[in-house]
């Protein structure tokens, strides 16, 4: 069907519009992708190495004990986030929704953490887990906490994943509250009055009007955890590179280590970026399937 | 005690220790950072003998320091100024187009594109970085400015796209369509009606945009080499490390890099906040 000279006229003209920002994102993202897809099947490194055809990265990663350990901290996180950070936000939002003229005060000091660069609030919290030097520590010894036995919090096997998940814990409650601070702040007052009339008190309340008000700002709050804990990488990287012997390993960490920084594996590294991609989707795709599906097209997007 | 008496008192306790755990975690969150103000202005000297106080005479001393010519945070600002403001100009103009042409006018492959964009939303970004920075290495690219706001700018556009499109979509078409029958052409509407019109997305865009990338650090960390290069998170990163002793040097150094940031909150906060629930809301 031959198409009218107007209808090619608006063809051409859209894709002029979008076509810078396809282009970009085209080459700086979807190209890398399928860059990382294909060099995942050879065998580059920064010495020696080559364009080879090989299965070998992915067996390599699949046989890893820290690549599962890696994958394992991941779901840590998430559960983290799902089960302390949100939960935790949740209670603070409700507390902030209650206040008057310090409303302001207090949403800014627990957003404040998220407008910090990792960089330096990792620096920050590893002086004051500095297990010499650091303030934790020295007021642990001036409980009585003899010297020997004082922590090495960021330097321990089993206290660093703990410490880096109260780090992050600390950055994000905040970053959660202000997304369902906003969601409670724009509950109608009238649904409460007409739920006092009835003679509800405080907890049905909250449990007949406010949780069901917030299922939505709940959802975006879960789906955003659920993506972000799956791609985390800085605080980890910045406070312990993963370490102490992959005791805070994640898949990001793990796949920016042994592919960038030590050694130079490109092509492990990419078959680490691909299992890293198909871990995050179906991680993703498997929170959508457990949202309500009336909301799932408005959460993701 | 009446049955009425008891509920005010458990009412009352619970109000209580409502205020000192949201007191409590105020002060957790704050504090560090008040704490870093507050060595910013002491001298190494005094900050080894008194680590909590408050400065007995503050100096400015860290902050020319950082400024100074051996360490070269001035250099830091500047390459994290020249990328963010290039990334969040050409994010800005480019989003906006393309989210007017997929919120108005209906192609075919339209909806592909729009798939990805979304699926820019959920995708771990950070999987771009070594194909990236081999990729960037091979066009010699790499250890550049450029090379570090063209990935910026892509990984970018899936918010403002999203965000852009769902403005313009709400829009009336009448005005619009008055234009056109004035003879205006796309760009014209784009840059002189949908743009002006939606100046909060506009803001939204660029705020949200620009504390990110001022703020960013893995893309920097795996894509630039020379310290002539950093942005100010890579430079405090790799200085704090080498000055590990100078404590109140990087926190000086930390203070300047966050005073704009602190500034854009304090006069756009709604529009960072919105930004970041753009990840996930239309």
């Amino acid at each position: 069907m031959p198409a009218r000279p107007g209808q090619r006229r608006l063809k051409i003209e859209a894709w002029a519009l979008v076509g810078p920002a396809v282009l970009i994102y085209a080459l700086f993202v979807l190209v890398p992708i399928a860059g990382a897809v294909i060099m995942s099947f050879a065998d580059l490194r920064l010495s020696g190495g080559g364009w080879t055809f090989t299965f070998g990265n992915y067996a390599e990663a699949l046989g890893a004990p820290l690549f599962w350990r890696a994958l394992g901290h991941n779901f840590l996180l998430l559960a983290a986030s799902l089960l302390v950070q949100i939960p935790a936000a949740l209670g603070l939002a409700l507390f902030v929704a209650h206040l008057g003229r310090l409303r302001s005060l207090f949403r800014a000091g627990y957003f404040l953490p998220m407008m910090i660069t990792s960089a330096a609030i990792g620096w920050v919290w590893a002086l004051i887990f500095d297990p010499v030097s650091g303030p934790v520590n020295s007021l642990l010894e001036s409980c009585g906490v003899g010297a020997e036995s004082l922590p090495e919090w960021l330097g321990s096997q089993w206290l660093a994943l703990p410490t880096v998940i109260f780090v992050i814990s600390w950055r994000y409650i905040g970053f959660h509250m202000v997304i369902l601070l906003a969601g409670l702040m724009s509950i109608p007052q009238e649904l409460y009055e007409a739920a006092r009339v009835d003679g509800a008190g405080a907890w049905e309340c909250f449990r007949y009007v406010t949780l069901p008000q917030m299922s939505r700002p709940l959802k975006i709050s879960a789906m955003l955890a659920v993506v972000g804990s799956m791609r985390y990488f800085d605080l980890v990287y910045i406070m312990t590179k993963g370490g102490p012997a992959g005791a805070t390993e994640l898949l990001a960490t793990y796949m920016f280590s042994v592919g960038l920084e030590e050694g130079g594996r490109y092509s492990y590294g990419a078959a680490l970026a691909v299992l890293l991609c198909v871990v995050s989707f179906a991680v993703v795709g498997g929170a959508r399937l457990l949202l309500p599906r009336e909301e799932e097209a408005e959460v993701v997007r | 005690m009446t049955a009425e008496g008891e509920r005010t008192t458990a009412r009352r306790a619970l109000r209580v220790a409502a205020w000192a755990l949201a007191l409590a975690w105020l002060v957790l969150t704050a504090y560090p950072l008040i704490w870093v103000i507050v060595t910013a202005f002491k001298t190494r000297a005094e900050y080894s003998g008194n680590l909590w106080g408050l400065p007995s005479s503050p100096t400015f001393g860290n902050f020319t320091d950082a400024l100074g010519k051996d360490l070269s945070f001035t250099r830091f600002y500047l390459n994290g100024l020249v990328v963010t403001v290039t990334a969040v100009v050409v994010t800005t103009f480019a989003g906006a187009l393309a989210g007017y042409s997929l919120a108005r006018l209906r192609f075919r492959g339209s909806g592909l594109v729009l798939g990805a964009f979304v699926l820019g939303l959920v995708v771990p970004i950070h999987a771009t970085l070594i194909p990236l920075h081999r990729m960037e290495t091979a066009a010699g690219l790499g250890d550049t400015l450029l090379g570090l706001a063209c990935p910026y700018v892509a990984f970018s556009l899936p918010v403002a796209v999203v965000l852009f499109r769902g403005f313009f979509a709400s829009l009336p078409v009448e005005i619009e369509e008055a234009a056109r029958l004035d003879g205006a052409g796309r760009l014209r509407i784009v840059f002189q009606i949908a743009m002006p019109l939606s100046r909060p997305a506009v803001a939204t865009v660029v705020i949200f945009t620009g504390v990110t990338l001022w703020n960013e650090y893995a893309f920097a960390l795996a894509l630039l080499e020379s310290p002539a290069n950093y942005t100010l998170p890579l430079g405090l990163d790799r200085f704090s490390s080498a000055y590990a002793v100078n404590v109140p040097l990087t926190c000086a150094a930390i203070v300047m890099g966050l005073a704009p940031v602190i500034a854009v909150y304090l006069l756009a906060e709604r529009h960072i906040t919105r930004g970041l629930a753009a990840g996930a809301i239309r």
